[in-house]
């Protein structure tokens, strides 16, 4: 109570004293203790549920921590991140993961970002309908992965589902999502159907961003259609490149729940990727892999998080260096 | 010349005819298999359903137990998003302003965070989520939402710039309270960016399948993802049953997304360019 009128009396000397001092920011003016009680509920639960269990992650990875487990928890330093590398059970799985995860990340962001600059680059003309077909590309980004997933494993049910029946009739048989040759190929193509609409409104965005008057002043000077694309259109949406690109990397490097949705990782392993390692590492303790700790799970994770960061920099800086400032 | 820029518009209509059908034709295909009779079903797998029939869409939702998966996602999708909203705006005002020290080591620790795969804090959280008791809680989720203010504060704080400064002053030298000035002032004229935040916050939690997948086991806690997800899963026998089940779940963000289709795009879009 008495440092709240403490308080108090301080913010009234600032707004007699040296209010104008403040004026830019308006620190000093209000009371300190409502300041703190304006960050603190939300900043608590932040540090609470994130930051506590990022770095408790870090943590457990150089641990044989194991959840309810009659031995005491020890510190291993990298007896974790060495089993990983040196058993080569383990390595095989994970190279077999960073592969999967690699053809994800790679395939999605190529195609997708390609497709979804060509859509927003027709659907910038004033033809008609645009906005319907606008709304319908967008409309699977709004689904949320269960139903993204579950409608194309049912129409691809190998006995019942309607795409399945057609294909048969044309005389293509196989087993989609059960088949390991193009279960991953088929979930690429999920994750593809789902985001496209997201990154060409992103592209759309940057398209009208675009001023019109260089349009009018290329077309003066000669400039054709193809012309204008190539050297202006093309050019000026490199900002809005590197935004798609990052998020269709990171999304793709960490898609678990369209993964579980639609294949669980299999046919044996064939779709999995490097998120569903650590999930299986982390439900499966001790009954697939022997020693499988969530020490040995947390360490897995961390690689998952190093790789997204290395990827994401490098990309980055490619990227970045190749924008325009209009 | 208009020839060829009719012809041109042609081609561009028949390529999005085709995107388009590629985009919703599997919904469409699921919908038409819902509507048959199973006898009809197997007789005629693929043709289009002439007379409809809608036992399989009671039979899915009593099944499935599709009533409490229901009240359960609008039971999340109320408390976490508003929780959100009020504790991101209270948050941003003074981030932004940089009312305290350290608000800038806060800001770009939101920033971070974003970059964090689910899977860097899952064995902790799951931990946590057991300590205190939230396993298998609607409240423990929704809690655990509440702490996903970090794009939301971006977001605000981007919007919260635009509300000059001199306003704070004012207040103050009107004798308004801090909080009072966030409720009152700031909450009013950040109405739009809480929009936004609102409707990325609604449909990220109803969406949202690992945190229920992970944290909610038990079946009379699921909401309707992984309700529907386990549906599918354990009654695999009857296919048209099946696709009425993904049907209902479908329909509510279908519905949504058509009458409030123009806060929904901008608003996803504007949240993830911020961030």
């Amino acid at each position: 109570m008495a440092s709240h009128i403490a308080c108090d009396a301080m913010s009234l000397k600032s707004i007699k004293g040296g209010g104008r001092m403040h004026a830019s920011t308006g620190k000093g003016l209000f009371s300190r203790w409502q300041i703190l009680v304006a960050v603190a509920p939300g900043l608590t639960l932040f540090a609470i549920f994130l930051i506590y269990p990022s770095l408790a992650n870090i943590f457990y990875s150089f641990t044989n921590y194991k959840p309810f487990s009659m031995y005491p928890t020890k510190w291993v330093w990298f007896q974790n991140y060495i089993d990983l590398f040196a058993q080569s059970r383990n390595l095989e799985l994970l190279l077999l993961a960073l592969k999967n995860t690699v053809i994800i990340s790679l395939l999605v962001s190529v195609i997708q970002n390609i497709m979804a600059a060509l859509f927003a680059v027709l659907l910038n003309n004033s033809i008609k309908l645009r906005n319907f077909y606008r709304a319908v590309i967008f409309l699977p980004v709004t689904l949320g992965a269960v139903i993204q997933g579950l409608v194309w494993t049912l129409a691809f049910d190998p006995y019942n589902g309607t795409y399945a029946r057609i294909l048969s009739a044309l005389g293509i048989h196989s087993t989609y999502f059960g088949d390991s040759n193009i279960a991953l190929y088929l979930v690429i193509m999920i994750i593809m159907w789902a985001n496209v609409g997201f990154a060409m409104t992103i592209y759309l965005a940057g398209l009208q961003a675009i001023p019109m008057e260089l349009y009018e002043s290329g077309r003066i000077d000669g400039a054709s259609g193809w012309q204008a694309l190539r050297l202006i259109t093309l050019p000026l949406l490199r900002a809005s490149v590197t935004v798609n690109v990052l998020l269709c990397i990171i999304g793709s490097i960490n898609m678990l729940d369209i993964i579980i949705v639609t294949t669980n990782g299999g046919p044996g392993f064939a779709t999995y990727n490097l998120p569903f390692l650590v999930l299986t590492f982390i439900m499966n303790q001790g009954s697939t892999q022997g020693h499988a700790t969530q020490g040995f799970a947390a360490a897995v994770s961390i690689v998952q998080f190093l790789f997204t960061l290395a990827v994401v920099l490098i990309v980055q800086k490619f990227l970045r260096g190749r924008e325009v400032e209009i | 010349m208009k020839r060829k820029t009719q012809i041109s518009h042609f081609l561009i209509h028949a390529l999005f005819i085709i995107i388009c059908l590629y985009a919703v034709v599997p919904m469409l295909s699921i919908v038409n298999v819902a509507l048959k009779t199973h006898e009809d079903f197997l007789k005629h797998p693929t043709a289009l359903t002439i007379a409809p029939v809608f036992a399989n869409f009671v039979t899915a939702w009593n099944t499935a137990n599709m009533g409490n998966s229901f009240i359960n996602s609008v039971i999340l999708a109320i408390f976490a998003p508003l929780g959100v909203c009020v504790l991101s705006t209270m948050a941003a005002f003074p981030i932004c302003r940089r009312h305290f020290w350290g608000a800038d080591f806060i800001y770009t620790l939101f920033v971070m965070s974003l970059f964090l795969p689910t899977t860097a804090s899952l064995i902790p959280k799951i931990m946590l989520f057991k300590t205190f008791h939230l396993m298998n809680h609607l409240y423990g989720l929704i809690i655990s939402g509440w702490a996903g203010i970090a794009l939301p504060v971006l977001i605000m704080n981007g919007f919260l710039k635009s509300i000059p400064c001199d306003l704070d002053e004012a207040a103050v030298l009107d004798g308004c309270g801090y909080l009072k000035y966030i409720f009152r002032v700031i909450f009013p004229l950040a109405r739009p960016a809480m929009v936004t935040v609102l409707i990325i916050s609604i449909l990220g939690t109803w969406n949202d399948f690992l945190g229920p997948y992970i944290y909610l086991t038990e079946p009379s806690k699921r909401p309707l993802s992984t309700g529907l997800y386990m549906f599918v899963g354990t009654y695999s026998t009857d296919y048209t049953v099946m696709c009425a089940g993904v049907i209902i779940a479908t329909t509510p963000i279908v519905l949504a997304y058509v009458f409030l289709q123009r806060y929904i795009i901008s608003g996803l879009v504007h949240g993830a360019v911020k961030g």
